[in-house]
């Protein structure tokens, strides 16, 4: 507890009194606006460093009144001092009425200001009951000089002053209507910090009681919008729920990122997966290179090759967001067609129609429906998958410092869960029969999609690849016994890649040999 | 804060009245009695170490995961930012495509529109007509892009901020990365508390807000409990701003006198009169408890108990928890278990021969892991039952850490878990630490010398305690 004599020191003492610190920041703060409103974008530096400026000497501001226990800073002024805060008071209560009346007016006179006017209407409905009451105080408390100014109020005031700052400071980042995109978030974030700083003065400034019931309503919001969060996770969410939280809920829990279901391992624990992309390369002398990116990357003994585990887990992170598809079209859809068409046992042709033009003949999943192969990845994550794709292409190769990658083709591979049978034979998790790549696209530099299928109004394919979103399986020659099984892997087929065979008692995939007893009469043939 | 409700102090009353007072009085309780902060400065070190791992580990994928054209390219992710289309169905049961609902064409334009826009979407637009060709080809373009005309939004965009949206050149980007981890860690030293503690939940959230991508139920719960930390007064102790207090109380006044007498020299003030005051030896007052503190122990069980009942409940909806075999498509997991190693395969191989003892194995780990998050909300507020679920809280997390690699999700939960922690358990811990500190100062300063007397030990420490009571520990002279 401080002693009377540490009062004086501490009234006395600049550094020492957080309004120092305030009017430091509100000051930087305008400062930094006025630069916006004359030099626009010149001299960014400066105009950014007043921001941060005014932002932490603010921030000291505040600290320093928190942390002390004792009465207001403002008591112990001498009566003279006093009463000059109070005019000082007086004045800032009237300049904040009229500039929220001038903001609105400029708003609805459509003058250059960064928010539309429902926000602004917003802004003028509480900076004019803060300004009319802090004008109301400092008069109340200038004819009664005796009375004491308590903590809690100075301490309130502080906020609405904090919020005064953020507020101009989110301000001194908007130049002008055809800018109006630089910065932009942080103005919003500032805009909410402004709001919540407000709320925080006026908490405050109430008595212990009011302060409570205020606290308390903050609290219901605060989880009510917590349990939103966790009921509106898909597929099944009340009416309500979703109302509530599209309307009311969604900016804070976007905000603070408080969006989520905790629904972890629910409804079943599911499988993870890989991205694999297949990067093609152009060197200067026209000689193309390709490449294959496995990501997450994985040691040969399927152990993740990362420095921190934390790493590597983002990236399967990555990999599990894009996992997500759309329900398969229901009933006769042409991608059905053309699917069994590229098969090794296509559908007859039809009488008078035009025969279809065989892509790759690649096998069906023996375990899978036809409809349950074909998992179109939902638009969002694919507008994801294009983002990775541009990513990856651009990176250099790591063997060929002039090669410049041009296209790159993606596969998104579901790792099954090595069933508990196959656990007891002995079958290792890396076996590829639990690999199970769906092909997401071919895309150029700029992440654009190449080879979408395109349909006539017959159903024939005209253009693009008919694999797209289609399972690649890996296909076992001699299903009964895999170890003397060779594999053929119709995902490195499909993408081009001469090494698509992996022969018994061999570690790597290789290219096709000829005479081959064990394929069938129809890959023999072709 | 008490491992108990404190009793209403005063009457409520009889009646509805009565009854409303005696909720608002448990409510006030509840809520607002006050606490010490010393558990949430301990969760604010574990919070405060991992966050600055997480940063540490950002520096090595920086670019990957933040930069321009990184995982998630600037330019795709605002777009989402400020497109993405947000919908709200209509609050009657008017569909939009209702014919009934859609416009009358009054111009020859607006006719050619209506008869375009079929053609190209194949159904009608919804309310209002565009007022320009402009405006009518942003709406298709929005639609080709979205899949969704605009006008049947309620919004676009999210509300995400981040410095990396605006902060583009590497050379700025990686200073400011640098900023933040010095921030983090002086977080976690508890260097100006308030200030860092809302800098580091700020930084978190801009990380989060740039690339959500990398993101995972780690993230989220740090998320959360930086954001608590923010309103908890967790430097007031085990922090170096205690430490600063203390100092300043002890020089503060000479520091006053050396600043007026510099700049007296200067010519810009008065001299201090006074000659330079002696430093001040009283010892700082102990750590009081504070309704702050004890109310953001609340905020923190309460979300607890919701992310616990949240992620059981919705563990029903999967067959693989009724079946009890669900653990399985944990432990059996390539991406998260560490099958790449012989002697895990071994033992999966081993678990997997006999049926039995797999499917026992299987359903204890399924149905522990259920009654354990959906009991969590009932059991951990009762005495009796914390201990039980705070220890199940360790078994899972633990297993969670060591056969699936999630260590920093694992480490997260267990400093979360730490806010239930009775507060007979601190004290003990607490009386621990400053007995080991007696002892450490004893034997290091050669068996009773200065340091010893002054931290009070003339000899080692022998004091007898006695436990009385569920928790609570009484001292015995």
């Amino acid at each position: 507890m401080a002693t009377s004599e540490t009062f004086q020191q501490r009234t006395n003492w600049l550094p020492g009194n957080p309004w120092f610190w305030m009017l430091v920041g509100l000051g930087s703060s305008g400062l930094a606006l006025l630069w916006t409103r004359i030099l626009a974008t010149h001299a960014a530096a400066g105009r950014l460093s007043l921001i941060i400026l005014g932002l932490l000497t603010m921030g000291i501001g505040l600290v320093l009144r928190i942390n002390d226990s004792c009465g207001s800073f403002l008591d112990d002024l001498s009566p003279g001092a006093r009463r000059a805060a109070f005019i000082l008071m007086q004045w800032a209560g009237l300049l904040l009425v009229i500039a929220a009346l001038l903001l609105l007016l400029a708003s609805c006179c459509n003058l250059d200001i960064p928010w539309r006017t429902s926000i602004v209407l917003f802004i003028t409905n509480l900076a004019l009951p803060a300004g009319v009451w802090l004008w109301w105080l400092a008069t109340f408390h200038q004819k009664r000089p005796s009375r004491r100014f308590s903590r809690n109020l100075e301490s309130g005031i502080m906020l609405l002053l904090a919020a005064v700052i953020v507020f101009l400071s989110g301000w001194a980042l908007y130049v002008t209507y055809e800018t109006e995109q630089e910065w932009d978030t942080l103005r919003h974030a500032a805009l909410l910090f402004s709001l919540v700083a407000y709320v925080g003065g006026v908490l405050t400034i109430l008595p212990q009681v009011w302060r409570r019931v205020g606290v308390s309503l903050l609290v219901l919001l605060h989880f009510t919008a917590i349990l939103h969060a966790v009921l509106s996770a898909p597929p099944a969410v009340p009416w309500l729920v979703q109302q509530n939280w599209q309307w009311f809920f969604r900016p804070y829990l976007e905000f603070v990122f408080l969006n989520n279901a905790y629904q972890f391992y629910a409804p079943d624990p599911g499988p993870s997966g890989f991205m694999w992309y297949r990067v093609e390369y152009e060197r200067p002398n026209q000689e193309k290179r390709y490449r294959w990116v496995k990501f997450p990357e994985m040691k040969d003994n399927g152990q993740p090759n990362y420095l921190l585990a934390l790493n590597y887990q983002r990236r399967v992170a990555m990999t599990e967001l894009v996992a997500r598809y759309d329900n398969p079209p229901l009933g006769d859809n042409p991608i059905y067609y053309w699917r069994r068409v590229n098969s090794p046992d296509p559908p007859s042709p039809v009488l008078g129609k035009k025969e279809p033009q065989i892509h790759l003949q690649v096998p069906l999943h023996p375990e899978i429906t036809l409809s349950g192969q074909y998992e179109p990845t939902t638009r969002y994550f694919r507008e994801l998958i294009a983002s990775y794709a541009r990513h990856v292409v651009r990176q250099p190769h790591p063997e060929v410092p002039d090669a410049v990658g041009k296209t790159v083709q993606v596969y998104r591979v579901r790792h099954w869960i090595l069933p508990q049978i196959m656990a007891r034979e002995g079958v290792g998790p890396y076996e590829p029969y639990l690999y199970r790549p769906y092909y997401q696209g071919k895309f150029d530099r700029e992440g654009k999609l190449l080879d979408m299928p395109e349909f006539d109004n017959d159903g024939h394919l005209i253009r693009g690849d008919p694999f797209l979103y289609w399972l690649l399986p890996f296909e076992y020659t001699n299903p009964n016994s895999w170890k003397e099984s060779a594999i053929r892997g119709w995902v490195f087929r499909h993408a081009g890649d001469p090494n698509w065979v992996r022969y018994p008692g061999r570690k790597f995939w290789e290219p096709e040999k000829s005479g081959l007893d064990s394929l069938p009469k129809w890959l023999k043939n072709r | 804060m008490s491992d108990t409700i404190p009793p209403p102090t005063s009457d409520p009353g009889p009646g509805l009245l009565g009854s409303l007072r005696r909720w608002g009085q448990a409510w006030d309780r509840f809520w607002f009695t006050p606490a010490s902060p010393t558990l949430l400065a301990w969760i604010r070190i574990g919070a405060g170490l991992i966050a600055l791992y997480v940063f540490i580990a950002f520096t090595l994928d920086f670019e990957e995961f933040f930069g321009v054209d990184g995982w998630l390219n600037l330019k795709a992710r605002l777009e989402h930012v400020r497109e993405i289309p947000v919908y709200a169905e209509r609050w009657d049961w008017v569909q939009p495509s209702d014919p009934n609902a859609t416009l009358q064409a009054n111009t020859p334009w607006e006719v050619q529109y209506l008869e375009e826009y079929k053609r190209e979407f194949g159904d009608y637009p919804p309310l209002p007509f565009p007022e320009s060709e402009a405006e009518a080809q942003y709406f298709a373009r929005y639609r080709h892009r979205w899949g969704i005309d605009p006008r049947l939004l309620l919004t676009q965009g999210i509300y995400a901020w981040s410095l990396w949206f605006h902060i583009t050149d590497p050379i700025a980007m990686r200073v400011i990365h640098g900023v933040i981890i010095v921030i983090a860690f002086l977080f976690t030293i508890g260097f100006c508390t308030r200030i860092t503690a809302v800098l580091t939940w700020m930084a978190q959230l801009t990380y989060i807000h740039r690339t959500p991508i990398i993101l995972f139920g780690f993230d989220t719960m740090l998320l959360i409990t930086l954001m608590y930390m923010m309103i908890a007064p967790c430097g007031s102790c085990y922090a170096v701003d205690r430490l600063l207090r203390r100092w300043w109380q002890r020089n503060g006044p000479r520091v006053i006198h050396h600043w007026r007498t510099f700049w007296a020299r200067l010519g810009l003030g008065e001299a201090p009169n006074a000659e330079l005051p002696p430093p001040v030896l009283t010892p700082l007052p102990p750590v009081q408890p504070s309704v702050s503190a004890g109310f953001t122990i609340r905020l923190f069980q309460v979300h607890l108990c919701i992310i616990y009942a949240a992620a059981g409940l919705a563990k029903l909806k999967g067959a693989s928890w009724w079946t009890g075999i669900a653990v399985w498509g944990t432990l059996a997991n390539p991406e998260f278990a560490p099958m790449y190693s012989e002697w895990y395969m071994t033992f999966l191989n081993w678990l997997a021969s006999n049926r039995l003892r797999l499917e026992l194995v299987l359903t204890t780990g399924t149905f522990f892991t259920l009654f354990f998050e959906i009991c969590y909300p009932f059991l951990i507020w009762h005495r009796s039952t914390r201990w039980l679920i705070l220890c199940m809280a360790v078994l899972l997390h633990g297993f969670i850490g060591l056969f699936m690699g999630l260590k920093t999700f694992a480490l997260i939960m267990l400093v979360m878990n730490f806010v239930f922690l009775p507060q007979g358990t601190i004290t003990w811990l607490e009386e621990q630490g400053r007995k080991l500190r007696l002892a450490l100062l004893w034997y290091a300063d050669g068996n009773g010398g200065a340091e010893g007397r002054e931290a009070g030990a003339a000899r080692p420490p022998t004091e007898e305690t006695t436990r009385v009571g569920h928790g609570h520990l009484h001292r015995r002279s």
